[in-house]
């Protein structure tokens, strides 16, 4: 009886299906080393075609000559022989996507590794697409909470954005953005952490880290590891991308990290100098720019018209002791529209985030920022860096003047506020109450140990006493006279009762 | 004058292959001056597998669209005979194959018949 059935379904899907055999180009292996591939034949191979070989291993035609191919190999390269045979597919590299990859970790073929099962989907997204054009695009005017405070007041990023996080190593840049992604959680935001070159203990940190903060259920992770191929370091990204742009297609807002684009650029050296492509400076080849600006323009902003929905980016790039003139850094700070700078000697001094606000910008971010954040943080970076000039200024003379002694002291406590622990990402309103406080100078008599406290408490004084003004934050953006008198009421009998 | 001439240009191959160190590699680079005669002549080399051997009938009748498809004046069949193929024929010209096996039908249908949906 069982058996019948099994016939019969198996007759049903064979009538299903019909065979389509082509003449197929066909090369073989001339050589094989460090995983790349010298092909010949494959005459009428395109640049970047997927390639299969009779082994199973996919690689993708990099390299096209006069009598070889020459194709990097996606996957294990010993398994692969010379002689063995080539076949071009006529396709550019896809991997399939679907929404059941939210929660799940992939590796950069968009396969699933986190050993949860396998990926049902018949639907595939190539991994290199143009970036959408002009005429699709809408200018960047919805914030992306990142919920550290820092960020949110001075730097702000908009939907649609591309945001470099650049620091030395151990300045806390993965942590900036662990923090974003926690602080999505409600917002309407579909998140893609592309790892590249990590070691696997820390993905699996962040996966961890994810899951206890319930951030895996918006959340996709695509990972090349430290010890797999540099050809899957170089694809990762742009399946990550691919991916993003499967949510944005159905009108979705993404955010996507690109952690980071250093080991990828590192990873195309590699690549490039095997293919014995000519090295430029830093020995990266000529299109180490192309690389990652094809990437980037990929984030974009759609209008309604074309479907709407966004990619946010953040890319990652460490810098060696702060040399953010190096090569790739520059590059990447010129593709991006804006960057936030994080700084070991801050970190050190226990300003965390050590995002150093002077050479941190955002290009369009402030079209972006919530008005009522804009209205309390307006003035704050511009505070910041004349108590910068003046701290160093002061230390020559104690003669101060009144006014330059209030602006040292406003200084401290704006840098004591916008510190902030990890894993630890403040709503929004709750951020406008204590800008507020600061910039209206109700924390001026504070002392400055004690901030962090007046912070906290004030935070839950306010949500429990001026409740009309955190509802006309959070519903118009912006507030009424009645509601900041509210609020002052409240911070101010606080402060009566704080000691 | 023809042999002599022939004679001539091998005698000048070899005496190149043996100035540049190359006598060792003798046999693929003279397959490959073989392939550009072969081309300029208008004559094709085609590889046929199959899982028997073929009768006189179907050869020609192979020769005779090979030759309309390439253009070729001659159409040189090397013949193999493999019982993997199971049955059909492979053809293989250039880096042009055509895999009208049994068993590359079959390794599709497994394919289909596998894959996740």
């Amino acid at each position: 009886m069982i058996n019948n059935k099994i016939v019969e379904n198996l007759i049903k899907e064979i009538d299903g299906w019909e065979v389509e055999i082509k003449i197929e180009k066909i090369g073989k292996v001339l050589e094989v080393f460090d995983g790349i591939a010298k092909v010949s034949g494959l005459s009428d191979i395109k640049s970047s075609e997927m390639v299969t070989f009779s082994s199973g291993e996919v690689g993708v035609a990099l390299n096209l000559e006069e009598y070889e191919v020459g194709v990097i190999i996606l996957g294990d390269f010993s398994k692969i022989k010379e002689g063995d045979e080539v076949r071009a597919t006529g396709r550019i590299l896809e991997i399939p996507v679907s929404d059941a990859v939210l929660g799940r970790v992939l590796n950069a073929r968009g396969m699933p590794i986190d050993g949860k099962g396998v990926i049902k989907t018949t639907k595939t997204y190539p991994i290199e697409k143009v970036a959408p054009g002009v005429v699709t695009r809408q200018g960047v005017d919805e914030p992306v909470a990142t919920g550290i405070k820092v960020i949110d007041a001075i730097i702000p990023v908009g939907r649609g954005q591309r945001e470099l996080i650049i620091g030395d190593r151990q300045t806390g840049k993965t942590a900036l953005a662990i923090d974003t992604i926690l602080n999505q959680k409600g917002q309407n935001m579909i998140c893609v952490y592309v790892s590249i070159g990590q070691k696997d203990s820390k993905l699996r940190k962040i996966e961890s880290r994810l899951e206890e903060g319930g951030a895996m259920e918006y959340t996709v992770i695509v990972s090349a590891g430290a010890s797999e191929a540099a050809s899957l370091s170089y694809i990762a990204p742009y399946t990550g991308v691919s991916i993003a742009e499967y949510f944005m297609d159905q009108g979705k807002d993404v955010l996507i990290i690109y952690d980071d684009l250093s080991k990828h650029a590192v990873a195309y050296r590699e690549i490039s100098l095997l293919l014995r492509r000519p090295p430029g400076r830093e020995a990266y080849p000529g299109d180490v720019f192309y690389l990652h600006s094809r990437l980037l323009e990929r984030a974009c902003r759609r209008n309604e018209k074309y479907g709407g929905g966004s990619i946010t980016a953040f890319p990652i790039i460490e810098t060696q002791a702060g040399d953010i003139s190096a090569y790739i850094p520059t590059n990447v700070i010129s593709i991006t529209d804006g960057q936030i700078f994080l700084e070991t000697d801050l970190f050190y001094k226990g300003i965390r985030p050590a995002v150093n606000v002077g050479s941190s910008v955002s290009r369009v971010g402030s079209n972006a920022q919530i008005k009522a954040m804009k209205k309390v943080a307006g003035t704050l970076k511009l505070d910041l860096a004349q108590y910068r000039e003046l701290e160093a200024f002061a230390q020559f003379g104690s003669d101060l003047d009144e006014s330059t002694k209030r602006q040292l002291e406003r200084g401290k406590r704006s840098v004591e506020l916008l510190k902030q622990l990890q894993y630890a990402p403040i709503k929004t309103e709750n951020q406008v109450v204590v800008m507020y406080a600061l910039t209206r100078g109700y924390m001026d008599d504070v002392p400055v140990e004690k901030i962090k406290a007046f912070e906290s408490g004030l935070i839950e004084y306010s949500e429990n006493n001026a409740k009309t003004f955190y509802k006309e934050v959070t519903e118009s953006k912006m507030w009424t006279e009645k509601g900041e008198e509210e609020l002052k009421k409240a911070i101010t009998d606080f402060k009566n009762s704080f000691s | 004058m023809e042999i002599s001439s022939n004679n001539n240009i091998a005698q000048a191959i070899f005496q190149l292959l043996s100035r540049k160190n190359l006598l060792e590699k003798a046999s693929d680079i003279i397959g490959e001056v073989q392939t550009m005669v072969d081309a300029q002549n208008g004559k094709i080399v085609a590889k046929v597998g199959s899982a028997r051997i073929l009768d006189e009938k179907t050869k020609m009748h192979l020769k005779q669209i090979l030759s309309k498809r390439y253009s070729a004046k001659e159409i040189v069949l090397k013949e193999s005979v493999d019982v993997k193929f199971l049955g059909g024929v492979r053809i293989e010209v250039n880096d042009d194959v055509l895999d009208l096996t049994l068993q590359n039908k079959i390794g599709k249908l497994q394919k289909y018949l596998t894959m996740s949906r």
